[in-house]
């Protein structure tokens, strides 16, 4: 490594570089903030202003009826409820499932292992489709129940081949260390390979927790009861009863009350389904913080 | 598990079958950690697979699987028939490469970025605006494009009229539409992209970073010899996955800004089918064409895995 | 998480993934014989079987979009005014409209079928693989042999046509009625002072020029004087294939599928090469286009065009017109709006297609059910006189009163609205071929309700049922023939747009005949020719 840095006659602090990379990073937080300002702003002001001005970033004839109109329902607190639960297990299982999978499967020297990736591999591309996975959750008597909402995505082969490959930049010297030490299998799982593994782990954590936050069709495929329907369900319902009540009334607000247009709603869904995300993103992302993992090996 | 071979009397098969207790007795902990994961595969996604038979089907919900005629190939027959087979194929991969050629880039370069800047809480709060677009559904995202693009008062065309310009209705150009989607697709998802990247970037030892300060590595230099390539195992895999979706785009997308003039250049497998497939109730075609998008994309994977760990790049397995 | 194939196949096979109202109330009609807002005291009582109060209710299933966390109260004293009547019990699925498709067809592979399903159209493709497995069964021996007066009386006899879906001579559905009716225009009336246009005083249809004109002054002449060019005539906005379509049809004399002097005994002029009328209207809309906003094509809110202000017209049902006034007024208090009728043809009338007469969907009554009488009872009874009050005016003494000579008055109007707002069940099933008060706010003052009754009948008497009433022959499941079809329509869209000439159209029902077009016609006129014997 010497050899390459030699030829820096001039020790650069490299303060300029970072500068342009703090200026580029800054204009495309202003590209991205955009939208997300007008959506913020959309969903706190009127069906007037949106359409005299659908682009605005601040909210204008400030309200609330649209999110009292998304609250006003009771299905909307039993989504949040249900959603909430199938997040909460369904990540955890999966987030165990994958990695004990992903463990095992990031042993080079694990016989099988040839014949069982490419047959994990196909699993993300081949499926049966709506109706043969609609059969399968009533022959397994699961249909109506939340587990039929945790149970399907929990385990994913892309995110088995993600994490198996995290395990295999670990350096196996530790493992194997281990093991001469008299550790089982299990124990070093987790007592060595997980400790190293925070940041592909939360990560995973990630996309589960978010997957199942945003799934609505397995709802929709397997579930009876309004009382179970998952969040992302309840949202989209009331958005498409509010397109048909503008149908039925000709689109006016005064006459139906309280009543908002079903824009309006789409704006507020994604504000009440990105806040929950928001609160809890912080507590993962500082299992990728840099330097975490400082003298970790050690 | 192969306990049962009789021992024979000599030095090899004494060794060997000490060898293959030993591999089983040392690694059965491997083995019961796969066999949920084993279990919950064959369940979930092989029993539903006869479902694929659909697409050689002249499906009917009523009469269901059992019921429903077989056709052969004849829904593939008339895709591949079909006068706009060319150009949606040919749309739906060129589409699919612009998004691969400048989305692919784009997060592992915020990724690096982020890492660079020492402003802790900056980076963390552009972290997460980054990623805040990954939510706002395309039904919204697309008014929003549809008002800036506006020829008749979208931003865009505001500004271009100072400079001069004559307005452009980008949505309705065969010209530009590409490009809108594949800005608006990077718009969209770069930042949730960035979180992989960003995740494995910081499970790089950090003393390394720390030895090639001391040596005087520049910013660059540190970016190309130790970042890099510590992240190049999850780039290789990543892109490869990546391949695997060729021939797919996202259907909202497409089909919340598309429209009879862009056909042409915008028209993909999952927009096509949906105006072909679902108003007639066409389930055996649309699944016909799902397949074939899956089983050229799986074809790829394979084959790209395969070339990747040829040439010493690391592959899925 | 990327469940990205399951995703896609999903998105792919299933419609609706787009908050895209399933027919909804698309095809809302009122036709008004002249009434009064009281209701017919004719004595066309029901049906009632209730003389056996001991007798156990009978269990009615009907899978439908329901939920009954949303129902209003209105809707639920109908429902059990109902259920004491006929001495049934109705059990209703809930099932979330929007993902009615995708529940329904799994439903109906399932197995676990309901007494009744609901379709909101009477060709949607699962109902006729559900006929053609024998699912749904058909009524006429029980319309034969039963007494159901108010079902005969207010359905249209050409509606009864259009569910002999099979083209067998047998009835596959209880057609949903609904009125039918041409809607015109709401239009600023504001504008049209602020540039001095006149539209004619007695009524409210204008020629082709005078539109085209009107549609010309506000994309010009700045009607909303605020010295900027940001308004349009009207927007065009796409049908749910994506395409766009010509608008008034009828000025043009385009009625659809009609007789013909032609080679064949029924033709349709989009259908009919060289056709002049068509290429006229073709022509007309090519030049009204120029005048319409431009975003139209590739918008997901078409009614913020007019709220905004920045289109002067759009089509509207005439009992809109004072709702789409009021919101427009929250961005600009000076609006005025006022209801056009149409345009009318050479020979001054008004006149326009109608594809469904007067149906929207219907109830299949399944394999399953042990009393389909009950069923057909119900409809009946939601038609009766008594039920048809309880559904215009809610509920009586709570939000109207019924005095002694029988007319109804509102008395607790924002009751009353709120109720109608979210609708009454029994409407969802059934509702009357001539009422119109079924869409009106019947709180309104008498002078307000009879210029919109005025208007509605206007519509009503403009409408022209196509003669294969809403029927489409074999063809129409043929991908190639959809292909051919789908291809037709943008080049509408093209042609509307001004991407394509008028004269390219010939071509393009040339390629559309030879790619299946020739067979649907005359696939068509062996239906048409089967009608009614």
């Amino acid at each position: 490594m010497k050899n390459k840095y030699a030829k820096n006659k001039v020790k650069e602090n490299g303060k300029l570089t970072r500068f342009i990379f703090f200026l580029v990073i800054v204009v495309f937080d202003i590209l991205v903030l955009f939208p997300i300002l007008n959506v913020i702003a959309v969903s706190f002001s009127s069906y007037a202003s949106y359409s005299e001005n659908p682009t605005m970033i601040f909210p204008k004839q400030i309200t609330l009826q649209t999110y009292k109109t998304v609250f006003a329902t009771a299905k909307i607190w039993t989504g949040y409820q249900t959603t909430i639960i199938i997040t909460v297990a369904g990540t955890i299982i999966g987030v165990v499932l994958t990695v004990i999978t992903a463990y095992s499967l990031s042993k080079p020297y694990l016989k099988g292992r040839k014949i069982i990736m490419p047959l994990i591999l196909f699993t993300m591309f081949f499926n049966g489709g709506m109706i043969p996975n609609y059969f399968l959750i009533k022959w397994l008597n699961l249909y109506d129940t939340r587990t039929a909402l945790i149970l399907p995505g929990c385990l994913t082969a892309y995110n088995v081949i993600l994490m198996k490959n995290f395990f295999e930049s670990l350096p196996q010297s530790l493992m194997e260390a281990a093991k001469i030490d008299g550790a089982s299998e299990p124990k070093v799982l987790f007592k060595i390979v997980i400790p190293l593994s925070k940041p592909i782990v939360s990560v995973i954590t990630l996309f589960l927790a978010v997957g199942y936050w945003n799934n609505y069709f397995n709802g929709i495929l397997y579930i009876k009861t309004q009382a179970k329907w998952p969040l992302q369900l309840v949202l989209r319902e009331i958005i498409t009863a509010a397109d048909s009540l503008k149908q039925s009334t000709g689109g006016n607000l005064a006459e139906a009350g309280t009543a908002v247009p079903a824009i309006m709603l789409q704006y507020a869904s994604i504000v009440v389904t990105m806040v929950p995300i928001l609160c809890v993103y912080p507590f993962i992302q500082k299992y990728f913080e840099k330097g975490i993992m400082m003298g970790a090996v050690k | 598990m192969g306990k049962e071979n009789p021992v024979q009397l000599n030095k090899s098969s004494i060794a060997t079958v000490k060898k293959r207790k030993s591999y089983m007795q040392q690694n059965i902990w491997l083995y019961i950690f796969l066999i949920p994961g084993l279990v919950y595969f064959i369940v979930f996604n092989y029993v539903p697979l006869y479902g694929i038979v659909i697409a050689f089907q002249d499906f009917n919900p009523i009469a269901g699987i059992a019921g429903s005629k077989f056709v052969g190939l004849e829904n593939f027959r008339l895709l591949f028939q079909s006068d706009n087979f060319k150009s949606i194929f040919r749309n739906s991969i060129w589409i699919s490469v612009l998004r691969l050629l400048w989305g692919f880039p784009i997060p592992i370069f915020i990724a690096i970025i982020l890492n660079e800047i020492q402003m802790k809480k900056f980076c963390k709060f552009s972290q997460t605006v980054l990623y805040m677009p990954h939510f706002i559904s395309w039904v919204v995202l697309a008014g929003i494009i549809v008002n800036l693009l506006s020829p008749a008062n979208g931003g865009v065309n505001k500004f271009l009229e100072l400079l001069g310009h004559e307005p452009i209705a980008f949505l309705q150009s065969e010209k530009y539409f590409r490009s809108v989607l594949v800005i608006s697709d990077i718009w969209k998802e770069a930042g949730w992209g960035a979180i992989v990247y960003i995740a494995a970037i910081s499970g790089i030892d950090v003393e390394m970073f720390e030895a090639a300060k001391m040596d005087g590595a520049t910013v660059m230099q540190k970016i190309r010899y130790i970042t890099l390539p510590s992240i190049v195992p999850t780039i290789t895999v990543l892109f490869i996955l990546r391949l695997g979706s060729l021939l797919r785009n996202g259907f909202e997308q497409i089909f919340m800004l598309y429209n009879p003039l862009v056909f042409k250049v915008a028209d993909v497998f999952e927009t096509y089918t949906y105006r072909i497939g679902l108003k007639q109730g066409q389930f055996g075609f649309a699944t016909a064409v799902g397949l074939f998008q899956s089983v050229v994309g799986f074809a790829l994977v394979i084959t790209t895995n395969k070339l990747s760990k040829k040439y010493g790049e690391g592959g899925i397995w | 998480m990327k469940k990205k194939f399951l995703k896609r196949l999903l998105a792919v096979s299933l419609a609706g993934l787009m908050t895209v109202p399933l027919a909804g109330c698309g095809n809302e009609d009122a036709s008004a014989i002249p009434e009064s807002s009281s209701v017919e005291q004719s004595g066309t009582s029901s049906q009632v079987s209730s003389e056996e109060p001991s007798e156990d209710p009978v269990d009615i299933r009907i899978f439908s979009a329901y939920s009954e966390a949303d129902e209003a109260e209105s809707s639920k004293f109908l429902v059990s005014e109902l259920e004491k009547a006929l001495n049934i019990n109705l059990v209703r699925d809930e099932v979330p409209s929007s993902a009615y498709q995708e529940k329904l067809q799994l439903a109906m592979s399932d197995g676990d079928y309901p007494d009744v399903f609901i379709f909101n159209s009477h060709e949607d493709s699962l109902l006729l693989s559900a006929i053609d497995n024998g699912l749904i069964i058909s009524i006429d021996e029980y319309l034969e042999t039963g007494n159901y007066p108010n079902l005969m009386k207010y359905t249209y006899d050409e509606a009864w046509e259009a569910v002999k879906i099979r083209n067998d001579g047998m009835t596959y559905l209880v057609p949903r009625t609904t009125v039918s009716r041409v809607d015109g225009f709401v239009i600023r009336e504001d504008w049209l002072n602020n540039l001095g246009i006149q539209i004619a005083s007695d009524n409210t249809s204008v020629t082709k020029e005078e539109f085209l004109n009107i549609m010309k002054a506000f994309c010009e002449n700045d009607p909303d004087g605020d010295g900027l060019r940001n308004t349009y005539g009207i927007v065009y906005t796409p049908d749910s294939s994506g395409n766009l379509f010509t608008i008034c049809d009828g000025a043009f004399n385009c009625l659809g599928w009609q007789e013909s002097n032609g080679d064949y005994s029924y033709m349709a002029p989009q259908y009919e090469i060289g056709n002049e009328n068509y290429l006229e209207l073709l022509e007309y809309n090519q030049q009204l286009y120029k005048y319409a906003h431009p975003d139209g094509i590739v918008s997901s809110d078409s009614s913020s065009f007019l709220t905004a202000g920045q289109i002067g017209t759009a089509i509207s049902f005439a009992g809109h017109v004072s709702n789409k006034e009021t919101e427009i007024r929250n961005v600009n208090p000076d609006a005025e709006c006022t209801y056009l009728a149409g345009v009318v043809n050479d020979d001054g009338i008004l006149q326009g297609m109608l594809s469904y007469p007067g149906i929207w969907g219907g109830l299949a009554i399944t394999k399953n059910c042990e009393n389909p009488e009950k069923v057909l009872e119900m409809v009946d009874w939601l038609l009766s006189d008594q039920a048809w009050e309880y559904a215009l005016y809610g509920i009586p003494d709570v939000t109207y009163e019924k005095e002694a000579d029988g007319t109804c008055r509102v008395i607790d109007a924002d009751l009353y609205k709120s109720y109608k707002v979210n609708g009454i069940w029994g409407t969802i099933i059934a509702r009357r071929k001539e009422d119109a008060n079924f869409f009106i706010d019947l709180s309104l003052p008498e002078e307000q309700y009879s210029t919109i009754k005025g208007w509605i009948d206007i519509a009503v008497a403009a409408a022209q049922f196509e003669r294969n009433y809403g029927k489409q022959p074999a063809i129409t499941t043929d991908t190639a023939f959809i292909e051919a079809e789908n291809t037709r329509k943008e080049a509408i869209t093209k042609i509307i747009m001004g991407a394509m000439s008028v004269d390219e159209y010939e071509s393009v029902l040339q390629n559309w005949y030879s790619k299946g077009g020739e067979t649907y016609i005359e696939q068509m006129n062996e239906i048409i020719l089967g009608i009614g014997n």
